[in-house]
């Protein structure tokens, strides 16, 4: 797909519509079903910016998201209850802040959008096809080029679902605690 | 300039839920969007107008293949970070069960106060 | 999730779909160098094809298909395998040296140690998240004398 200004900024103010609603809605299911549009969302923009791979892995995780969300509030789906006071004051001023300082030294900041580095990424492409004979660039850079960092993100995924294991254990106790 | 000024927007609205709200799961809600648009940014950095996806087929020029072709080490950095955000929010979740089954409530404020 | 399942009709695509939900992956994995998707997509893809079955047919199916010892067995598996294939880079010299011949371009076997590489991953992916998806499913919602309160399903003592 060939991107259009007009078209990614129209998407990113959804994406930016869903966010919001679903910190400040009162009951927690649309809190929940609203983030999960705005990463149905992150999707298509994935798409849109040249990242296909990214684009099926997003749709599954928050497919799945969405379902261990909603089974955790499966019956407690009450209004969230009280203002959020003090520091969401502090947030907002922090915010506006910001925003100010970002809006007035724009150009010293970020770069402009799309014109990338690219110091190490046009080496890996020209590297990807002749050397490996991947025409993938992306797998070749994440299990060859830079395969250790895969070998952490298997061991946080590991520790992580251990983690999950040990906490929902019943441990031989009696019901009725 | 609007892409960035509407994603720091979002960041700041994932923060504001992290920070601000008191209920545990809007708290993870907010960690969740604070994922989802770390990505984005990534993403974003890596872009080259008119650009094409990182992977070559079979009827491209290669020298045209390198010149036009996106970023690809911003892609491969957030691919591994997408799934680790999953294992993270299923983590949250089971923390939320127990502290749920021990206090009855979601909320954090009756939480500090029930010493069960 | 209940554990009773869903109604028949959702039971009768689910049995439909859930082959070329495995399919889909397996494609997405083996042909992980030449187009897009690896190893991540494929498992995630697979991980989402078992939670169909979970939503669609109970515990007891899916544990009839796929036992949580041998799900636990498969996560560990991967990841050693994925460790392994770093290891044996080693004769080669360096860690992660990729070893195998790597044939011509755009061919199924070719790019060396990536083909191997992006099965374990998908291997790890799949059958972890399974395992975390399956453990979070069975936290029943029950009512005691104090109200309604969360209570891990009765069937597994020592997991």
């Amino acid at each position: 797909m060939m991107l259009n200004i007009p078209f990614l900024v129209a998407l990113m103010l959804l994406m930016t519509a869903g966010c919001v609603i679903s910190i400040t809605a009162r009951s927690l299911t649309s809190s929940v079903v609203s983030m999960g549009t705005a990463g149905l969302i992150l999707s298509i923009l994935f798409l849109l910016l040249g990242a296909p791979d990214l684009a099926i892995v997003q749709i599954f995780v928050e497919i799945v998201t969405l379902i261990v969300l909603l089974s955790t509030i499966r019956r407690e789906t009450t209004a969230d209850m009280s203002s959020s006071g003090l520091y969401g004051i502090i947030t907002l001023v922090v915010f506006a802040l910001f925003l100010f300082v970002f809006v007035l030294h724009y150009q010293e900041i970020v770069r402009p959008f799309g014109e990338p580095v690219m110091t190490m990424g046009a080496k890996y492409l020209a590297a990807s096809a002749p050397l490996l004979k991947a025409p993938n660039a992306v797998t070749s850079i994440v299990l060859d080029f830079r395969g250790y960092d895969t070998l952490g993100e298997a061991t946080v995924i590991f520790a992580s679902i251990a983690g999950v294991v040990v906490l929902l254990r019943v441990k031989g106790r009696k019901d009725g605690k | 300039m609007i892409i960035y000024i509407l994603v720091a927007l979002m960041f700041f609205t994932g923060l504001y839920g992290i920070i601000a709200k008191k209920n545990i799961i809007k708290i993870i809600v907010g960690v969740n969007i604070v994922g989802y648009v770390t990505s984005l940014l990534f993403v974003i950095f890596g872009y080259k107008w008119d650009g094409i996806a990182p992977i070559l087929t079979q009827d491209m020029n290669y020298s045209q293949f390198v010149e036009r072709a996106v970023d690809p080490l911003p892609q491969a950095l957030v691919l591994t970070s997408i799934v680790i955000d999953l294992a993270f929010v299923a983590f949250l979740a089971a923390l939320a069960i127990r502290i749920f089954e021990r206090y009855g409530t979601f909320d954090i404020d009756k939480i500090r106060r029930l010493k069960g | 999730m209940e554990n009773k399942g869903m109604s028949e009709i959702v039971k009768g695509i689910a049995r439909i779909v859930f082959p070329f939900i495995v399919l889909y992956s397996i494609s997405l994995i083996l042909y992980g160098h030449i187009t897009p998707g690896g190893g991540f997509a494929g498992g995630v893809v697979l991980t989402g094809g078992f939670v169909l079955l979970l939503l669609a047919f109970g515990k007891e199916y899916v544990f009839h298909f796929l036992p949580l010892d041998i799900a636990k067995s498969l996560d560990s598996t991967g990841a050693l395998g994925f460790l392994a294939i770093a290891l044996m880079g080693l004769l080669g010299g360096a860690f992660f040296y990729n070893l195998l011949p790597k044939g011509t371009l755009f061919n199924l076997w070719s790019a060396g140690t990536i083909m191997l590489s992006n099965i374990m991953i998908g291997l790890k992916v799949s059958a972890g998240l399974f395992v975390a998806i399956v453990i979070l499913s069975m936290a029943r919602l029950i009512r005691t004398k104090e109200g309604l309160r969360y209570k891990q399903s009765g069937k597994e003592e020592d997991q």
